[in-house]
């Protein structure tokens, strides 16, 4: 069994092959639920979607096109039960964190001068705590479309493509996205870090 | 080649680098430019000093049975589906119920709900509406009818016929007034041949009488000269008639001619 792919497995299940979909969720459910709840900021609200998002892939299965790849269908599945939920509480603002580095990058800062600055930056300038918070915190304070980019490419490791098609937004759209919120963060970050320092 | 001549995508291909999301081809196009330009190793060394701040936010451990929740939540779904196909599929449930084979073979469940649903519309919507403009009809009929005996009661009374109104209980075209005339005299000659008064065998001269108008003065129709005071427009032998009816009388006082 586990030497199936993951489209294998989903094609056997919609054929009415039980156990592929026990496998597929043995093989993604943790993943998923570590990118719900960086998503949501809520690990019970990950942890209900994680189960919305395995039983929306169980009544789709015989929808799913084998010749495309499992697991942005799966992240993608899951991203718009995220997207519902957070829409359902009006949980986050419109306004984006930085007006300076925008998703179009117009008159903003250019990257290369965040790099500039980034030898300023002392590579551990807060404990570990205070650093989980000051990130989490940035990162949760990022426009939807930036954010969830960001935790798809740097902590599930989606090439730009399937980033492509699991937020469904051309390729081009991804980059200036990633783009953006790299430099979102990277900017709040060392003003963050510039404030602890001015306190201290 | 400076900082600000470089491709365009430079900083997506640094930040996918720095990632580990490049694809094979961007990758090597990425390994081609930095083995060109040595000077942007420090670049790429920064991209990724900027980035590691985010390893620090870890999230919390998966919660113990998730898998086996996702599981039972599908099989509580699967069930639901099946209880839900049971109930939705009429066929299995009503076959051999009491219904005849033949229409269970011929007609599923729906279609003869749909045959009952259309038979009770006709029976209880369209019968009564086809007798109900039957007797709204009759009754128009009826009323107009009414209206006509209404409009006949006074020509009737005034000129003693009825008026030529369209009416569906009369005669298509009026009968000849001559023709009642004839009969009226007929009939009072054959009351008397009946009563005795005149011989069954014999001949007799009827001429046609024409009504006379109300106001004229029923003497005249008798004057013992032979005169009439008829109008020239009732008749075109009231002489004949005047004969007849003076015959008649004769006749009735026991007189002979």
């Amino acid at each position: 069994m586990s030497e199936l792919s993951d489209e294998q497995l989903i094609g056997g299940y919609a054929e009415g092959r039980s156990d592929g979909l026990a496998e597929l969720v043995e093989r993604y459910h943790q993943e998923l639920f570590r990118f719900l709840v960086r998503f949501t900021g809520n690990a019970a609200a990950a942890e209900d979607l994680v189960q919305e998002t395995f039983l929306q892939v169980h009544q789709s299965a015989e929808s799913f096109d084998t010749s495309r790849r499992f697991k942005p269908w799966l992240f993608t599945i899951a991203a718009n039960k995220a997207r519902d939920m957070l829409r359902g509480r009006a949980r986050k603002s419109e306004v984006p964190l930085d007006a300076s580095i925008t998703e179009e990058q117009g008159d903003g800062q250019r990257f290369l001068d965040l790099l500039a600055g980034a030898d300023d930056a002392p590579d551990q300038p807060l404990e570990q705590a205070e650093q989980e918070q000051a990130v989490r915190r940035i990162v949760d304070q990022m426009p939807d479309n930036l954010r969830e980019v960001l935790i798809l490419a740097y902590y599930h490791r989606l090439p730009y493509k399937d980033m492509a098609e699991v937020l469904d937004i051309p390729l081009g759209t991804v980059k200036s996205r990633l783009h953006a919120a790299v430099g979102a963060f990277a900017e709040a970050y060392r003003a963050e870090i510039g404030q602890r320092a001015g306190r201290s | 080649m400076s900082m600000y001549e470089l491709p365009d995508d430079l900083e997506n291909l640094l930040i996918g680098d720095a990632m580990g999301i490049l694809d094979a081809d961007d990758q090597a196009r990425l390994n081609s430019i930095l083995a060109t330009h040595p000077e942007l190793h420090a670049h790429r060394e920064k991209t990724d000093r900027l980035l590691t701040p985010l390893r620090a936010w870890t999230t919390p451990p998966t919660p113990p049975g998730l898998a086996n929740k996702v599981m039972a939540r599908i099989d509580e779904a699967i069930e639901a589906e099946s209880v839900e196909t049971i109930q939705f599929d009429p066929r299995p449930q009503h076959v051999g119920a009491g219904r005849s084979s033949l229409v269970s073979s011929l007609m599923s469940l729906r279609e003869v709900v749909a045959v009952a649903a259309a038979i009770l519309v006709i029976v209880g919507v369209f019968v009564p509406s086809y007798y109900g403009v039957g007797t709204d009809k009759t009754q128009g009929l009826a009323t107009d009818q009414s209206g006509l005996f209404d409009q006949s009661g006074a020509p009737y009374d005034t000129n003693s016929h009825l008026p030529a109104v369209p009416a569906s209980w009369m005669p298509a075209a009026p009968l000849p007034r001559d023709r009642y005339e004839e009969r009226d005299e007929f009939d009072t000659l054959r009351q008397m041949i009946l009563d005795g008064k005149l011989p069954a065998k014999g001949t007799y001269r009827i001429t046609i009488r024409r009504r006379i108008p109300i106001t004229a003065n029923p003497s005249t129709m008798l004057a013992g000269d032979g005169s009439s005071a008829l109008p020239s427009s009732q008749g075109e032998s009231h002489e004949a008639k005047t004969d007849a009816h003076r015959h008649a009388l004769q006749l009735i006082d026991g007189t002979s001619q």
